[in-house]
């Protein structure tokens, strides 16, 4: 990014021998101090074409000023929002191009007092209704939000019901018109639990809750007013209000990313889009490889059900013989099942964890995209700059100029300059924003794949115990069968004629030498799996009395609580979804 | 098994039957018993009829028979009532109640008496029943006197024991199974008690401890001496052995029980039945044998794979063994032992095949079902002391020697068919080697039927109609089982492929996680990504480990049962084919007895021949009856042995079934286990 002319003293009016000489030039059109309330960040797309020209008037009265921003801008009256915006603006731009890491706030004034500006959302309900394709991907969020941004009109709004449509709209919009942030992709809508099940209810919320957590986390965000628009605006009816700058797209987006990206100055951001690739296409790959691990699952549930059933139904002479026959079979059965429940909770767990960060790895991607565009535009920008002075040099030099020409070339150079300048204050935005949002991301990264991993490791424990607790139920009777089982084989007869032989409970497991205690609770959700009843047609006693002693424990337990067990009780970890 | 049917219940009652018998012993027993047949033949034999012929014939050989073996063994007297005495004396375990139950019949008239619905027939005379006679033989392997005595008490112990109700074992589960036990002692009273064969085997397994109590207790509720009471005592040990696992008081159990009360007079005649058992199960003299050392012998045409076969014992005549056989020798091995042992079921060879035959994997798998075999084979008491398995164990030319056996025996055994449940009825085993000779001189006892004119005859072939409902309905039922066996085996193979598919994907999900971990975004997602990876690694091994276990236990009980289920099968068919035989015996019979009939119309037996024509055409029809009632006798006796077979093999079946299950189902805990283990183990340490 080498221009012909330093940053620092850069003049665009050096060459111009009519200019007013202004010492602070550098003027990024497009910031705005942290407590103006009223502009957009697209406000500056839209006047960038204007600055050039009333910047450099202004810039002369307010050379003086020096670096009080806030004075200035109360001095100079406001004649509308884009001439407030520019006086605001020129405020900022006494601070020199700062090396970027030390005066970011500078470049970005929306992170200096990141905390004045808040806004509070609560999902706070999920409505699915229409046809079935729009039960799944366009349900309406129900939420409540309370802010002090002053884009917005009220202070608190409550039980408001926005569609996704809508979300999607401000998602692309804001996607488009804030290339300095990533914006987070909008959560699936439907989870693989199905979308009529409280799960996937309490899921879907809680995705979208994190998502407006995100937003809400977001300084640059905050302050374009198309959210206050969002938020305010009718059920359904939210379409953004202001014109959104389409970025490179399609073919010329394609042949771009061929070619080689231009030389990063910033190392973080120059390691980050190849790795934010390879995690798109990583996890990608581990979706796949998990759907597919999840489909020979059920493949294997198949068999597995078939095989119970066909136990079952083993034709004997002996009563007793085939009622053992068809507990075996009904337990073989109701293990296949939980098979097919491990393979649902797989995907739904994992597989819809993956899937944001899929999403929003894609986004991340195309943002630093965007950021290699706004390189080589600049680059073109510097090329052109540099074109237009070499233009008017020679025009200087020459004796006889055309007036016309003269001014012609001057003007060009003006503006070649101008938007070197602005793309150069962008870029310094963006990349200084990136750095700031880039370990944001990471952090996000790490902290929702572990959620996600961990969401799934309990539901899978849940599940395995579960089944271990479905086979050492038919235990006790096939050992039972006759006196040969058990132990009896290794020529000792029967350490314990209990029944309910459990390996798991409130003492931890019987299998481990680690103390793991559960709570009684967790035993019985363990222990009373959702095949008891069918099980249960063929059974006598054993549920029974399995119940009854893990009531009886129960109540045991509870009585037994002290401060040193009532403390590890809550430490340990209850969750299991909700 | 089906013994609710009535023909099961219609059997005489042993003393009008024991009567017949003595009548008949005292009167024939100075006639040539061919003749007396000869003349009893001749008074029915003019019925064309042949399956009423048949029945008549039984009804004759019923008593016949009694007369016949009665006349043959030594040490019964002429007199019934002595004979019987000593019978008890000498072998108790065939009549413990004989003394007895003589004077008892007041008291089963009395005991009886609540059960009329099943009992009623014990008192009918079903005189042309077959089943009685089966019924008869049903007990033992003695005598059929000795037997007859036998069903009554049956009746008996079930009606006791129906009264009873006890409480088997300590578990609340138990009423369910008694209740059911009883249930089944009402549907099954002749299964109950038998197979004294199996009991001995089965001594020192199904031990029920609490069951001892329960005897113990009725025991000491009967100390009145009287002698119903004993009976039912004595009883008892042989009739709560049912082919239900759970009704696990064995005979040896009972036995045992019944040796420490020394409460009884007869308690000498009482233990002795045990001591029988005793030795009978001692008699299965310890095996080593195992086949090892596949080795491929051979040039290209006559390739094939010979095992090293190592067996010790004390049977063997050098105590230990080593030879070298191949596949098709075990072969002929069971095809021998399936002909010397008519009724009995062998363990099954593997089976044959012609491709891949060289493949480790069916290689090592034929080893292991050959061994198994021999083991089983050793473990038998009957089978282990069998001549050609010895000599399957121990010779040094094995292929002359078993070429000459087959030879001798007519037993078909090399160029068997293919399906293991084909048999072959060997004519020297059935009638004896010089009979065997004649027949087969004139090709087979077949041979008239299969002489026809390009294959169809004259006469209509007679066919054979199993007279014993049991037989049709076993066979029925074992041709479900082994439809359902075979599908349940397909089924477990079809989980064994899912299972191991899964661990390929699985594995392919680790290492899918493995290569994001390697990206390192985070310390932290990096740890947990590797943990995660090797967890599921780990996982995939697991779960390879537990298909493996799972075919190990589950997939070779399946697959050694469904082909003895063709070894069932088999005795099945040999029970047919004799019954075959002995209708184209009787066919030929009844030809030459009309051919004899109407050339000597005015024949008396006790005139003296003269015509030489008519003396070699009497020698005939004599020679053919003395076939037929061999026939005869063989098919019937095997219709006992099949029983008892069944039955073992029932025993047998239900016991493997359920040690399979269980190891099974303990891998499958213990697998459970681990996996949960390992997930636990990654939460508390990343999580």
């Amino acid at each position: 990014m080498s221009s012909s002319t330093p940053y620092e003293d850069h003049d665009p009016l050096t060459d111009n021998p009519f200019a007013d000489h202004s010492s602070a030039v550098t003027e990024p059109s497009h910031i705005r101090p942290p407590d103006d309330n009223d502009d957009d960040d697209d406000d500056k797309e839209s006047t960038l074409e204007h600055e050039p020209v009333i910047q450099e008037e202004e810039s002369n009265q307010l050379a003086v000023n020096g670096a009080h921003s806030d004075a200035s801008q109360e001095t100079i009256p406001s004649t509308g929002t884009v001439a407030a915006n520019k006086n605001i603006q020129q405020e900022e731009q006494t601070s020199s191009e700062p090396v970027p890491t030390v005066d970011i706030t500078k470049v970005l004034p929306e992170r200096k007092d990141i905390g004045i500006y808040s806004l509070i959302i609560k999902v706070t309900g999920l409505e699915r209704t229409g046809s079935i394709s729009n039960k799944r991907e366009n349900p309406t969020i129900i939420f409540d939000c309370s802010t002090n941004i002053p884009t917005f009109r009220k202070r608190k709004h409550k039980k408001l019901r926005k569609s996704i449509e809508e979300f999607q709209n401000l998602f692309k919009f804001l996607n488009n018109n804030i290339p300095e942030s990533f914006i987070p992709s909008i959560p699936s809508t439907y989870t693989n639990y199905g979308i009529n099940n409280e799960e996937d209810h309490d899921t879907t919320i809680n995705n979208f809750q994190e998502w407006f957590n995100r937003i809400c986390g977001d300084p640059l965000i905050l302050r374009n007013e198309e959210l206050a628009f969002f938020i305010e605006s009718d059920y359904g009816t939210y379409i953004p209000i202001n014109p959104s700058v389409a970025p490179i797209s399609g073919l010329k987006r394609k042949t771009l990313k061929q070619l080689a990206p231009p030389f990063d100055e910033s190392l973080p951001l120059a390691e980050f889009r190849p790795m934010v690739k390879s995690i798109y296409v990583n996890v990608q790959n581990i979706q796949e490889k998990l759907l597919k691990a999840s489909k020979t699952r059920r493949l294997l549930v198949q068999e597995e059900n078939e095989f119970g059933q066909k136990f079952g139904t083993l034709t004997t002479n002996n009563e007793n013989e085939s009622k053992l026959y068809k507990r075996y079979g009904k337990i073989m059965t109701a293990v296949g099942d939980i098979n097919s429940i491990i393979a649902t909770m797989d995907m739904a767990t994992l597989y819809d964890g993956l899937e944001w960060i899929v999403q929003d790895s894609y986004i991340v991607k195309e943002s630093l995209t965007n950021r290699h565009f706004i390189m080589r535009d600049l680059l073109q920008a510097q090329q052109n700059c540099k074109n237009k002075q070499e233009m008017t040099r020679k025009l200087r030099s020459r004796r006889d100029a055309n007036p016309i020409k003269v001014e012609d070339a001057i003007r060009s150079l003006k503006i070649a300059s101008t938007t070197e300048q602005n793309l150069t204050l962008k870029l310094h935005r963006v990349t200084g924003n990136m750095v700031i949002e880039r370990s944001e991301w990471v952090n996000w990264y790490e902290k929702w794949l572990i959620k996600s991993i961990k969401m799934h490791t309990l539901r899978r424990i849940e599940y395995e115990r579960k089944k271990l607790s479905l086979l050492e139920r038919v235990r006790s009777e096939v050992r039972r069968a006759d006196m040969k089982g058990g132990l009896s084989r290794l020529g000792r007869h029967t350490v314990s004629k209990k029944e309910d032989e459990v390996s798991q409970s409130t003492q931890g497991d019987s299998w481990t030498g680690e103390v793991r205690r559960h709570s009684q609770q967790e035993i019985n959700t363990v222990l009373h799996t959702e095949f008891d009843k069918s099980l249960s047609i063929e059974s006598t006693h054993p549920e029974g009395t399995s119940a009854d002693t893990a009531l009886n424990s129960e109540n045991k337990d509870t009585n037994m609580l002290d401060a040193k067990s009532a403390a590890h009780m809550l430490g340990i970890s209850t969750y299991n979804g909700r | 098994m089906n013994y609710d049917s009535d023909e099961a219940l219609r059997a005489p009652v042993w003393d009008e039957l024991n009567q017949d018998d003595t009548q008949q012993t005292k009167t024939n027993k100075k006639d040539m018993p061919e003749t007396s047949n000869l003349n009893q033949g001749f008074n029915l034999g003019t019925d064309s009829n042949i399956t009423n012929e048949l029945s008549q014939t039984f009804a004759n050989i019923s008593t016949n028979d009694n007369t016949n073996i009665t006349i043959d063994k030594d040490y019964t007297s002429d007199q019934g009532e002595n004979e019987d005495k000593l019978m008890n004396m000498l072998a108790p375990e065939d009549n413990p109640l004989a003394g007895l139950e003589r004077d008892n019949d007041t008291n089963f008239g009395m005991s009886t008496s609540s059960t009329a619905n099943i009992n009623d027939p014990l008192f009918g005379m079903g005189s042309g029943s077959i089943l009685s006679d089966d019924a008869l033989k049903l007990t033992s392997n003695g005598s059929p006197t000795k037997r007859a005595n036998k069903p009554h008490s049956l009746f008996n112990a079930s009606t006791r024991l129906r009264r009873r109700k006890p409480n088997y074992g300590n578990l609340k589960k138990t009423e369910n199974r008694s209740n059911d036990k009883n249930g089944k002692n009402d549907t099954i009273p002749n299964t109950s008690e038998d197979d004294p064969l199996g009991k001995a085997q089965k001594e020192n397994e199904l031990v029920d401890e609490s069951l001892d109590y329960e005897n113990d207790k009725k025991i000491g509720t009967r100390n009145d001496n009287s002698k119903s009471s004993l009976i039912n005592q004595m009883n008892e040990p042989l009739y709560h052995l049912s082919p239900k696992k759970n009704q696990t008081v064995t005979a040896s159990r009972n036995a045992n029980v019944v040796n420490t009360s020394n409460q009884h007079a007869d308690s000498r005649a009482t233990s002795e039945e045990p001591d029988t058992f005793a030795t009978a199960a001692a008699n299965i003299v310890p095996f080593s044998i195992d086949v090892t050392d596949p080795i491929k012998v051979g040039d290209l045409t006559s390739a094939h794979v010979e095992y090293s076969v190592n067996s010790a014992s004390e049977l063997l005549d050098p105590k230990q063994a080593q030879v070298t056989r191949r596949y098709t020798d075990f072969r002929w091995l069971y095809r021998q032992l399936q002909s010397n042992h008519w009724g009995k079921v062998i363990p099954p060879p593997p089976e044959k095949q012609a491709v891949g035959r060289f493949k480790r994997d069916f290689i090592e798998n034929r080893r292991v079902q050959m061994e198994t075999m021999l083991k089983r084979i050793s473990n038998d008491p009957v089978l282990q002391n069998d001549k050609d398995f010895l000599m399957f164990l121990t010779s040094e030319q094995f292929s002359n020697d078993s070429k000459l056996r087959a030879h001798i025996t007519a037993s078909g055994a090399y160029n068997d068919n293919n399906d293991l449940s084909e048999i072959h009825i060997s004519e020297v085993e059935l009638l004896g080697a010089d009979d065997a000779v004649e027949v087969l001189r004139n090709g087979g006892l077949d041979a008239e039927q299969n002489k026809g004119f390009m294959s169809f005859s004259l006469s209509s072939q007679p066919k054979y109609n199993e007279p014993d409902q049991f037989f049709l309905k076993e066979r029925e039922r074992f041709i479900i089982l082994e439809e359902q066996l075979k599908q349940l085996y397909k089924s477990l193979e079809m989980i064994d492929t899912e299972r191991n598919e899964l661990a390929s994907s699985v594995f392919e999900f680790s290492k899918a996680i493995e290569s994001l971990a390697k990206l390192e975004v985070t310390k932290k997602s990096t740890d947990i990504l590797y943990a995660f990876a090797q967890l599921h690694n780990s996982i995939r091994e697991s779960l390879e480990r537990n298909s493996l276990q799972q075919s190990l236990t589950l997939g070779i009980t399946l697959d050694e049962y469904i082909r003895t289920l063709s070894s069932i099968k088999a005795i099945l068919n040999q029970r047919a084919k004799l019954g075959y035989f002995l209708v184209i015996v009787e066919n030929d019979l009844n030809k030459k007895k009309s051919q004899f009939a109407k050339t000597y119309p005015d024949y008396k037996p006790s005139v003296q021949i003269n015509d030489e024509r008519c003396k070699n055409m009497l020698m005939e029809c004599l020679i053919l009856d003395k076939r037929c009632n061999v026939i005869k006798e063989k098919w019937l006796k095997i219709a006992d042995d099949i029983k008892l077979e069944i039955k073992r093999q029932e025993i047998d079946k239900i016991e493997e079934f359920r040690n399979s299950m269980e190891i099974s189902l303990e891998s499958l805990i213990e697998s459970q286990k681990e996996c949960i283990e390992l997930w636990e183990t990654f939460y508390q340490n990343y999580l």
